[in-house]
């Protein structure tokens, strides 16, 4: 219960926001879709700022690639044809598998950033995308690759709104993947990985992006997985290795979902799993 | 601050606080159709179309609304005049306790705007986040196609079930109208003026107690011959209460205003087990708005146990509405009544408590070892049964026939195996709810969301001072309560709250509180051994159960008496033990839940008996049919142990259990699947993904024999129709109208003709409540009893008027009396004539209902599985239950009784489970975290109504709700170990189970060391 907020702000422009955000002795939180903020425990909040009235969830698609605003909700983000067209359909998914659908209504791509209950495959699949966040601050913009927002999230957010999330267009004969392993269907994920690979004319690996998430503090890259497949052939075996190589890059945590050591024997499956499927998509 | 809305078309402009969510403000304002059943908008059913688009409310501020339309499901359409979405739901039997209706049925209006014609698919996603606890969705899916279908303009058929059935007894068609036989043979006779022959009570006619089956026969047949065949029973009629459910009237605990309401809020206790040394509530007293503090030294000391059973209670009394000492994390430390639940919340803040924290015990074998900490060392804790609070023994209970050790002795083969199964909870979407108020006569109104009406009254009474005669509950609609409404969990100090504010107080657990502080199913460890012979032939079976009650022994002897006495004599066998030890721990107490310890006990049951098959070489369904009950068998165990003290010999009467292993095994297609599936027919090297099929049967009762009771009355109007009194109470299940069809039937009219008015202390004869399968079969008694008094006097009346005939004559059917000559009169001509014209009487009839006998129903569920061996996620793909419940009174009904009940068994097997950490908080506090399957990632299943007649039932009828459960949960088990050739022993089968079972099968190394 939220019982000492006592102000309610719906700014029209992002630096009314900064500047609410920068008051000295207000407890301020950004409002989104109130799904990470509502059920908190948080006895001295004091104001919200909503973004309602910023506009900021757009979608453009451009030569640069995706632009999404961060106020995107969740079910337009898996609705919407661009996202659903952009590198398989990855984020839509993602945003589909991240929670159930009047949650999706409501929460937003920035909230599940910034957040803590936004779950795994967004994060995840923003990773292997290689997304860039853009932050709005006090004195300019800043811009940050995903991955590393995730692992300093709290020292990126202070006094900073994040406004926009964006997606390099990916390469000619790209595919990609989402893996997670979950309790039922419609669960929160355990842990996941998400797989963007390119191929060339010959077959050639040209580049490849493996993320995942729950094997370790943060949704992150798995560089050593990637070496293992750049330049090489996309063959089963070449796959294994990449997998292989998973095991001894995450430093997965337990928690009542389930043990690190689980994690960390599943984490190699759903790499190996992401890729090949992300093989199949491209070869499609 | 002003918000202005859109709400329902009309333009509103509402004072909200920067706080306040839109949930709160849009009740606030009489929009009572929004419910609250969380706080982390994960369950939906305070969902409401905000420009459009569904989403929770409690987690939207009120202020976010400003500015936008908001549409509730007041815009539908009115009881009166129903929309097509609300008849869809109504007809198809989609609205059970009707708390989560509204928003699926807004979440259909919107998906029916934008897609006309849409697919199940994504009808299942559209109702997804919307938490149903009921239903299963299965008629909730099939609501929304009608409802689009009828909205495109089509002709629709009208919904109707032929059930497979009745049978007679012994397996044969059977077609016509019998009574119970449970008094009097002669069922077909008027009851006497003045009195109806009641079930012999305890002492009743002890041949009649071990009537051998032919007997029977002959009686049932007899008395058949002399009906009609039935009309209203069998009929799939709507909900009595449904259209005001359908249209999201204020019918439910909280959708009440009344003035000077203040807002109640307990202090719980943050250790798990601690002396409270010292309280001071001076400050939190001091807080403006706040009018009462209560800590255990403002209100007397009177032990009692929150189970909502007859008196006296067979439950340990070792609890105190507050007291000086915590047992775990989450009791109540003091109650505080306040303006507003912002103020309540800043003074629970304010009270200064000092504790001297105690080592806790949060595992039963801890609890039971030497030297460890005793939790109940207060010296008024008052034990029931066999008990020892110094080691923390909450009860022993020891149960057998003939001679165990040497029936072992000469089996062929004797097999072992030990089961674990969680803790787990009811999860109703409505949480618990009380509001007490002092009426104008200066007694106490406990308006409260129960299932035990009359205990409420009767176990509050001395914790608040008051006699039993001076407090009135009343039971409005309940948005579900699976057991956990058998618990007088918090009318005991919302009371205290108005006794000393003198105000009227509200009290509700939000879901966190739920999960730290309401009840659970009790987590045990369950030991078999199992003698057999070569041939098959089970000789003996033991059962040896530790079971967790947690912090208090609410229903801890009861609950675990079941998982023993309704489960190994579903064999025969030549002897059985059954023995459990119910520990005491540092945990939340556990308490009743639907099965009410079958569950356990047949997850331990019938997973081993698939073990005993694997070992004989036998398939397990072939060596279920060898040794299961069938009619003229009788539960052995059931003497010995029957609510806590001896009980009664069960005769089985009607037995399905043939037939409905049959159906289950046609519709999976299980011997193809046993022989095409699993490890084996991979030749024991695991693919990646295999399928497996398994099933699992079991049997529960018809209410606790010799001890339920239930109350009917019922009384003519003017123009014929009927006003039904019953204590029995509706929890969502469709009791009212089961027990209307009931009545109606006796009386020659349909259930829409009847008003039924349930529970309340004031106006309805007493009835135990709504556990222990009890309804259909007692209060459904004492409804027919009261139907047949009122019915004999309108014969009486009819004869007079029709001249030439006698009243014994004289049938009751489409709301007229029938001479059997072919003439007849209304039954308004017979109301206005004993109302107003001569030898004025009211046309009543009253009547009670109790039995010794508590015909099992019985039940065969199976699943089909697919396991992914490389990260062990197990998917159930399908699952079937066939369910012999007697006569279906409303087949709609039950089938929806089924669909939900294996829908928390699916739950059962693999997501749900409670989770704590090291110190005793709990981790699983939301529906987060603690998974309950949402629509679009339902199984597909299929339920079958296997109709016997049994003899004693009203109209043949046993129960329901309870038996069909069971099966599941080992059915999935089961079928896991088909697909692997592995045997998991503990649910729910997590994916960290699986695949540690498979690692250690295949010398991986994986230890059991578990999660969490």
């Amino acid at each position: 219960m939220l019982s000492t907020l006592r102000e309610y702000h719906r700014p029209h422009t992002v630096g009314e926001v900064l500047e609410l955000l920068a008051r000295p002795g207000v407890r301020t939180a950004i409002l989104a879709g109130g799904t990470e903020l509502a059920g908190r425990e948080d006895p001295e909040l004091e104001a919200v700022v909503d973004l309602a009235a910023l506009g900021l969830n757009t979608v453009d698609t451009g030569a640069g690639g995706l632009r999404l605003g961060a106020a995107i909700t969740l079910q337009d983000l898996m609705e919407h044809p661009d996202v659903l067209g952009f590198a398989g359909g990855l984020l839509a998914a993602a945003a589909k598998q991240a929670a159930p659908r009047t949650i999706r209504q409501a929460a937003t791509l920035g909230g599940t950033l910034a957040g803590d209950k936004g779950g795994l495959e967004v994060p995840t699949a923003l990773v292997a995308l290689d997304a860039r966040l853009t932050l709005a601050v006090v004195d300019g913009i800043r811009q940050v690759a995903v991955d590393e927002f995730l692992a300093g999230k709290g020292g990126w957010l202070a006094g900073a709104l994040v406004t926009e999330v964006s997606l390099p267009l990916p390469m000619g004969g790209t595919g990609a993947a989402l893996e997670r392993v979950s309790r039922s269907p419609s669960d929160r994920a355990i842990i996941c990985a998400a797989a963007v690979l390119s191929v060339d004319r010959h077959g050639a690996c040209k580049a490849a992006r493996v993320a995942i998430g729950g094997a370790g503090a943060h949704p992150g890259r798995v560089p050593d997985a990637e070496a293992e497949l750049v330049g090489h052939p996309l063959t089963s075996e070449r796959i294994a290795a990449a997998a292989a190589a998973v095991t001894a890059a995450v430093d997965p945590q337990s928690d009542f979902r389930a043990s690190a050591e689980y994690r960390r024997w599943v984490a190699p499956v759903l790499v190996r799993r992401a890729l090949t499927a992300a093989r199949e998509v491209e070869s499609r | 601050m002003k918000i202005r809305i859109v709400i329902n078309g009309q333009e509103q402009r509402w004072e909200a606080a920067p706080h306040e969510s839109l949930l709160t403000v849009l009740r606030r304002e009489g929009n009572f159709s929004v419910k609250h059943g969380c706080e982390t908008g994960e369950c939906g059913a305070c969902a409401a179309l905000v420009d459009g688009r569904l989403r929770p409310t409690c987690v939207t501020l009120a202020a976010q609304a400003d500015g936008h339309q908001v549409t509730t499901v007041e815009s539908l359409g009115s009881p009166l005049k129903l929309h097509p979405i609300q008849e869809a739901f109504l007809d198809t039997g989609a609205v059970q306790c009707g708390y989560c209706t509204p928003a699926m049925m807004l979440a259909t209006q919107r998906l029916l705007e934008q897609n006309p014609s849409p697919t199940e698919d994504e009808v299942r996603e559209c109702l997804s986040g919307v938490l149903c606890r009921c239903t299963g969705y299965v008629k909730p899916v099939e609501a929304v196609l009608r409802a689009a279908a009828l909205l495109r303009g089509e002709e629709v058929a009208p919904i109707e079930r032929s059930a497979r059935g009745p049978l007679t007894p012994d397996g044969r068609p059977w077609d016509g109208h019998g009574g119970d036989l449970s008094g009097d043979p002669r069922d077909s006779t008027p009851p006497a003026p003045g009195g109806v022959p009641g079930e012999a009570g305890p002492g009743g006619d002890p041949r009649r107690e071990a009537a051998p089956v032919a007997t029977l026969d002959a009686i049932t047949e007899a008395t058949l011959e002399t009906h009609e065949p039935l009309r209203s029973v069998g009929s799939a009629a709507r909900k009595v209460d449904g259209p005001k459910l359908a249209a999201g009237k204020p019918a439910f605990t909280d959708d009440f205003e009344i003035r000077g309401l203040l807002y109640g809020k307990l202090l719980l206790s943050p250790h798990a087990h601690a002396r409270i040394k010292r309280i001071d509530a001076s400050r939190a007293r001091a807080l403006p708005g706040v009018h009462a503090v209560l800590t255990h030294e403002d209100i007397p000391r009177v032990s009692y146990t929150t189970a909502g059973q007859s008196w006296p209670e067979p439950s340990p009394y070792d609890m105190r509405s507050l007291d000086d000492k915590v047992r775990y994390v989450g009791d109540r430390v003091a109650a505080i009544a306040a303006e507003s639940p912002e103020i309540a919340e800043a003074a629970a803040r304010l009270i200064e408590v000092e504790y001297e924290v105690l080592p806790a015990a949060l595992d039963p074998r801890q609890s039971m070892a030497p030297g460890a900490p005793v939790i109940h060392d207060e010296p008024d804790a008052r034990g029931f049964a066999h008990h020892d609070f110094s080691r923390n023994l909450a009860g022993r209970i020891e149960a057998g026939h003939g001679d165990l050790e040497a029936a072992m002795a000469e089996a062929d083969l004797v097999i072992e195996g030990t089961y674990e199964v969680p803790k787990v909870q009811q999860v109703s979407i409505e949480p618990h709810i009380t509001i007490t108020f002092w009426d104008e006569d200066g007694r106490m109104v406990v308006r409260t969301s129960t299932q035990v009406p009359f205990h409420v009254r009767r176990i509050i009474a001395p914790l608040i001072g008051l006699p039993p005669g001076r407090i009135r509950v009343i039971k409005p609609r309940i948005g579900g309560g699976f057991g956990g409404k058998q618990e007088v969990l918090i009318e005991d100090i919302c009371a205290h709250l108005t006794v000393a504010t003198g105000r009227p107080v509200k009290l509700e657990y939000s879901r966190a509180e739920e999960f730290m502080a309401a009840r659970s199913r009790h987590p045990q460890i369950l030991r078999m051994r199992t003698g057999v012979m070569r041939d098959g032939t089970v000789v003996a079976n033991e059962m040896y159960v530790v079971a967790d009650t947690g912090a208090y022994g609410c229903h801890a002897i009861t609950v675990q008496s079941n998982t023993g006495v309704k489960t190994i004599p579903l064999y025969r066998a030549k002897a059985l033990r059954f023995t459990c030890d119910t520990v005491y721990t540092n945990l939340p107490p556990a308490g009743a839940f639907r099965g009410y310890g079958v569950p356990q006990g047949a997850f331990a049951l019938e997973c081993h008996m698939d073990v005993v098959a694997e070992a004989l070489g036998m398939d397990p369904m072939e060596f279920r049919a060898k040794n299961h009950v069938r009619v003229g068998d009788v539960n052995v165990l059931s003497k010995k142990m029957n609510e806590g003290k001896e009980g009664y010999s069960q005769v089985i009467y009607s037995c399905g259990l043939t037939e409905c292993i049959a159906i289950c095994q046609e519709a999976i297609g299980y011997r193809e699947k046993r022989e095409k599936y699993g490890a084996r027919a991979h030749g024991g090297k695991l693919p990646v993904k295999v399928r497996g099929v398994g099933g699992a049967i079991s049997m529960q009762g018809s209410a606790i024999p010799g001890v339920d009771m239930g109350g009917a009355v019922i009384k003519i109007n003017d123009d014929g129709t009927f006003n039904l009194m019953i204590g029995a109470t509706d929890i969502g299940t469709g009791a009212d109208t089961v027990l209307a069809q009931i009545a109606a039937e006796a009386l020659g009219i349909t259930a829409q003709d009847i008003m039924v008015y349930p529970s309340d202390t004031d106006l309805t004869p007493f009835d135990t409540g709504a556990y222990a399968s009890s309804t259909t079969y007692i209060s459904g008694m004492a409804a027919k009893k009261a139907a047949e008094e009122a019915a004999w006097e309108m014969r009486k009346v009819a004869a007079k008027l029709l001249g030439h005939v006698s009243a014994e004559h004289v049938m009751l059917r489409d709301k007229r009396c029938w001479a059997p000559d072919g003439r007849s009169v209304s039954h308004q001509d017979v109301s206005l004539h004993s109302l107003h014209v001569s030898e004025q009487q009211q046309i009543m009839g009253h009547a009670s209902a109790v039995s010794l006998k508590s015909p099992p129903p019985f039940a065969a569920e199976f699943a089909e599985v697919e396991v992914d061996t490389e990260t062990g996620e197990v998917r159930v793909l399908s699952m079937v239950a066939a369910v012999d419940c007697g006569r279906a009174i409303n087949p709609i009904l039950a089938e929806g009784q089924i669909e939900g009940a294996i829908t928390q068994s699916l739950g059962y097997a693999t997501t749900e489970e409670m989770v704590w950490d090291e110190s005793g908080h709990m981790i699983t506090r939301d529906l987060r975290d603690y998974k309950i399957y949402e629509a679009n990632e339902m199984p597909r299943s299929q339920v079958f109504l296997v109709e016997t007649h049994e003899p004693y039932g009203p109209y043949g009828a046993k129960a329901v709700a309870e038996v069909p459960i069971n099966p599941l949960a080992p059915a999935i088990a089961n079928a896991v170990a088909h697909a692997l050739g592995i045997r998991i022993n503990q649910i729910p089968l997590t994916p960290e189970r699986v695949l540690r079972a498979i690692r250690a099968a295949q010398g991986q190394g994986a230890p059991a060391a578990d999660q969490g």
